[in-house]
């Protein structure tokens, strides 16, 4: 907004609606809310009467939907109360689970914003200021400001996230110390990873067993699968990622390439499509892929000295709930999450690879567009 | 652990012999012709091996190989992969329309003009060359390359692959790239944007061996979905 | 109307409001509201609603609602006086439910009248006392429930209201919010006038998604791509041409004249010669 053109006057509001009668809020403190569903959407405004009831019904429906009140009883809901200086909800009384919520300093609990008012709207937290108690109106202006801020998508992820069954906390930059991973960790992760497709973790990756157990799983599997060819002619089969911790093959011939190329060349860094080379056209022409192989994927560059502009930080970490999640001693999140606003654009390579440096659990890009809608993004980098 | 499509395809094809390259016996090479947009062969029979040995170009008259029949049909071979069969694996001569043989310097000049960002094309086509893929273009879901296991008459392409310089930002738009990966992802296929570090004068063939690239595989994530069946476990 | 003036833009906290900006004048926003209500499905949000900032500005253009500040009123503490005034009448609403209170009580009590009786019953037959439990009837029991009820504050309902239901105070906002000459907004407003519902198309891969009518119960017929120059570039024109048809619309590229003084818009569509 630019501030120079805008010039502004006061203006007394006083609201149309006024607080519900005591009848209507025992009515309507229980209103289900039923959802809309109308079927097949139209492609084509024909103006029909058909259509004008239809719409009618539609915008009744969603009206009834956008109406629900939020009515409790006095005692119902946690208490806390805003403190503007320092920008937190102090909690004064709890109800409920509250252990997902929150932290503690000094001996007291508070609640970070996005906590507060999403405790607020989904019913459960009376807040206060000064005395009062806030209306959604005036939590968005306290919690959340009036002028444009990371806070609005921040608040809408946490929202949606917490909705679809995460616990969504702030996000730990510390490393958290990993027991020895023995070969039976591997076998176990591999396994999840695919039969459940969940990433195995890095601390895994790095164990000494981790590239045996995983060759020794692929020949069997190998041996299974060439079975199957001649079997079916239709098939679809999800091609692992093999992971080559040794270094690349020396080329057969002698390579003319400068000697600061190679030391450049860092074996940390992995291609993600490499799995064509375990295919037997890879191993009768080897020489021939070789010779042409000069193209080299770029190492892990863990130098510090070229500082990357990233606008973007992890913003929160996702733990599952059935994982014991604990607040005072947080294992390794499921995921860490980063908050693409909209008209951001997506992280490149740089930038997802100088992140992942400090951290090990998958990466989730999770934008929120102009229209608020939520999608999320799983990024893979070499 | 990153795992990716790759889909057999319904076909009568059941397994065949195939050689990734056209290897060329007793030293005679593949004879193509620099039309101005792309390279022609003419020759019918080498049309065929070129096409049956690592699905190299595309019929004139057709959607894939060579199979209209027709006497006048040829194989148009793409600028990168053209390249490649020429001054990497050296099994394909071209030649200007005067007749005259191009060299590498020549080809790459007439190429430029073509597609600004043809070195940094080649070289992810070099890339991805090397590990076995076959790869097509990829103009008909809006990306530089389709890639495929083995061949496209087998398998659907795994990835739609994008070239980028550190100069285009426009593929990072939020917009942009959410199109091209819900296109990708409507077709079992994931995007594989390859980022290409700046490439120096490429005069020679080898000089490609300065340019670097770092692989991107962005996912869509159905977030519900999946914490909804960890809690079933 | 009157927008509050939130994340640089305007909000709508009033459904009567919302339902009007968007029956009457296809303004669609985005409910960014967490519901409270269970069997929501987590996608779903309900109030506030948050206009883009381009709807905000086409609002204020079209004299359709004022945007405020009420920031500094909000955030204000209250007077001793308001402070008074404010608690009065919060107590005189908890109090006011007293006669409501015991009136759903007694409806409860009549509602599971049958299983009282009975429990009441077993209980005396269990003390022995069987005339008191022949003699029990329900307006035995709504009397002494009616006789023995008492008001507890705690058990007062609360409503937490969406809008601010307290007079309060802002500063009228004129913008510009955006920059009203640019082609993107000049695009935006031009679809608006010609009678369409256009939303933001970014999470499509688009500028702008264009409906027929409400998106409640229409499709978007078109995507829109706008476009700094009338050159569309091969891939990106591939892009957007298939994008459009796995989602079934049309792509449209939109541009200035040269004079930038007219909108052009270029329709394309995919045709598949083998079919």
């Amino acid at each position: 907004m630019e501030k120079k053109t805008t010039f502004s006057n006061c203006l007394q509001i006083i609201p149309k609606t006024s607080f519900l009668r005591p009848e209507e809020l025992i009515t309507h403190r229980h209103v289900e809310f039923e959802a809309h569903s109308g079927g097949l959407k139209r492609t084509q405004n024909e103006v029909s009467a058909a259509e004008l009831e239809e719409l009618q019904r539609a915008q009744d429906s969603l009206r009834a939907q956008l109406s629900v009140p939020r009515i409790e009883r006095l005692g119902g809901r946690a208490l806390a109360r805003w403190q503007e200086k320092q920008q937190v909800a102090e909690v004064i009384r709890k109800d409920g689970k509250f252990e997902n919520f929150g932290y503690s300093n000094q001996g007291k609990l508070y609640l970070e914003y996005y906590e507060a008012l999403f405790l607020l709207e989904v019913g459960r937290l009376q807040l206060e200021y000064y005395e009062t108690i806030v209306s959604v109106e005036q939590a968005y202006v306290l919690l959340l400001g009036e002028l444009e801020s990371e806070k609005y998508e921040h608040y809408l992820v946490y929202s949606a996230l917490s909705r679809a069954g995460y616990i969504v906390v702030k996000h730990q930059p510390q490393r958290l110390a990993q027991p020895a991973v023995t070969s039976e960790d591997c076998i176990w992760a591999l396994l999840k990873a695919k039969v459940q497709s969940q990433p195995v973790p890095e601390h895994i990756k790095d164990s000494p067993f981790y590239t045996l157990v995983e060759k020794r799983m692929e020949d069997v599997k190998d041996i299974i699968v060439s079975q199957k060819i001649e079997a079916s002619p239709v098939r679809e089969e999800a091609i692992d990622f093999h992971f080559d911790t040794q270094k690349r093959k020396a080329p057969a011939e002698p390579s003319k390439e400068p000697a600061t190329k190679r030391a450049k060349f860092c074996p940390t860094g992995q291609s993600l499509v490499d799995q064509l080379k375990n295919e037997t056209s890879y191993a009768k022409f080897e020489k021939l892929f070789q010779k042409f192989d000069i193209v080299q994927l770029e190492g892990k560059d863990y130098t510090t000295d070229e500082s990357i502009d990233c606008p973007l930080k992890i913003t929160f970490d996702l733990h599952l709930h059935n994982e014991g999640f604990k607040k005072s001693s947080p294992k390794a999140p499921a995921f860490n999450v980063i908050i693409l606003p909209p008209r951001f654009d997506f992280p490149h390579h740089k930038q997802i690879s100088n992140i992942l440096k400090f951290h090990t659990a998958p990466l989730l890009v999770v934008s929120v567009s102009e229209s608020k809608q939520i999608q999320a993004f799983l990024y893979h980098i070499s | 652990m990153f795992t990716f499509q790759c889909k057999r395809k319904r076909c009568p094809y059941k397994s065949f012999n195939f050689s990734p390259f056209p290897i060329c016996e007793n030293g005679e090479s593949y004879q193509g012709t620099f039309s101005g947009f792309s390279v022609e062969i003419q020759d019918p029979v080498q049309a065929q091996s070129l096409y049956d040995n690592g699905c190299f170009g595309k019929g004139s008259k057709s959607r894939g190989g060579p199979a209209s029949g027709d006497a006048d049909e040829t194989l148009l071979l793409g600028l990168e992969e053209s390249c490649f069969l020429a001054f990497y694996l050296e099994v394909l001569s071209i030649e200007d329309l005067s007749g005259s043989v191009m060299d590498f310097q020549a080809f790459l000049t007439a190429a430029k003009q073509l597609n600004e960002r043809f070195v940094e094309n080649l070289a992810c086509y070099l890339y991805l060359k090397s590990k076995n893929w076959v790869i097509k273009s990829g103009i008909k879901f809006g990306g530089d390359f389709l890639i495929y296991k083995q061949s496209p008459r087998l398998y659907h392409a795994s990835f739609l692959v994008t070239v980028q310089t550190p100069c285009d930002v426009d593929y990072y738009q939020s917009k942009n790239l959410k199109g091209v990966q819900r296109v990708a992802e409507t077709s079992d296929k994931d995007v594989l944007l390859l980022r290409v570090a700046q490439a120096g004068d490429v005069s020679r063939p080898e000089h490609l061996q300065e340019i670097t690239v770092t692989e991107t595989i962005v996912r869509r994530f159905n977030y519900s979905t999946f914490v909804q069946s960890k809690q079933q476990q | 109307m009157i927008l509050t003036l939130l994340n640089g833009t305007g909000f709508i906290f009033n459904v009567n409001d919302y339902m009007e900006l968007r029956s009457k004048h296809r303004i669609m926003g985005a409910p960014v509201g967490t519901a409270n209500t269970k069997g929501w499905s987590p996608n779903q949000s309900t109030l506030p609603v948050e206009l883009s900032k381009f709807e905000t500005q086409l609002v204020l253009d079209e004299h359709i609602a004022q945007l405020v500040d009420k920031s500094q009123a909000l955030k204000a503490p209250p007077t001793p006086e308001k402070l008074q005034e404010y608690q009065a009448d919060f107590e005189s609403r908890l109090v006011a439910q007293e006669t409501s209170l015991k009136r759903e009580k007694l409806r409860e009590t009549e509602r599971y009248m049958d299983k009282i009786l009975t429990g009441k019953r077993n209980k005396l037959l269990k003390q022995g006392n069987m005339d008191k439990a022949a003699a029990l009837t329900a307006e035995d029991v709504l009397k002494e429930m009616s006789d023995n009820f008492k008001f507890d504050r705690q058990n007062a309902l609360v409503e937490l209201p969406c809008e601010h239901l307290r007079e309060h105070s802002g500063e009228k906002i004129y913008g510009p919010l955006v920059d009203t000459n640019s082609l993107k907004y000049r695009i935006f407003k031009d679809l608006w006038k010609r009678g369409k519902f256009v939303t933001s198309g970014d999470a499509f891969g688009a500028d702008f998604l264009v409906y027929p009518g409400d998106p409640l119960i229409y499709h978007a017929s078109h995507i829109v791509i706008v476009q700094d120059t009338p050159v569309i570039k091969p891939l990106e024109l591939v892009a957007k041409v298939r994008l459009s048809v796995i989602v079934n619309k049309s792509c449209v590229f939109a541009y200035d004249s040269e004079d930038s003084k007219e909108i052009h818009y270029q329709t394309v569509s995919w045709w598949n010669p083998s079919k």
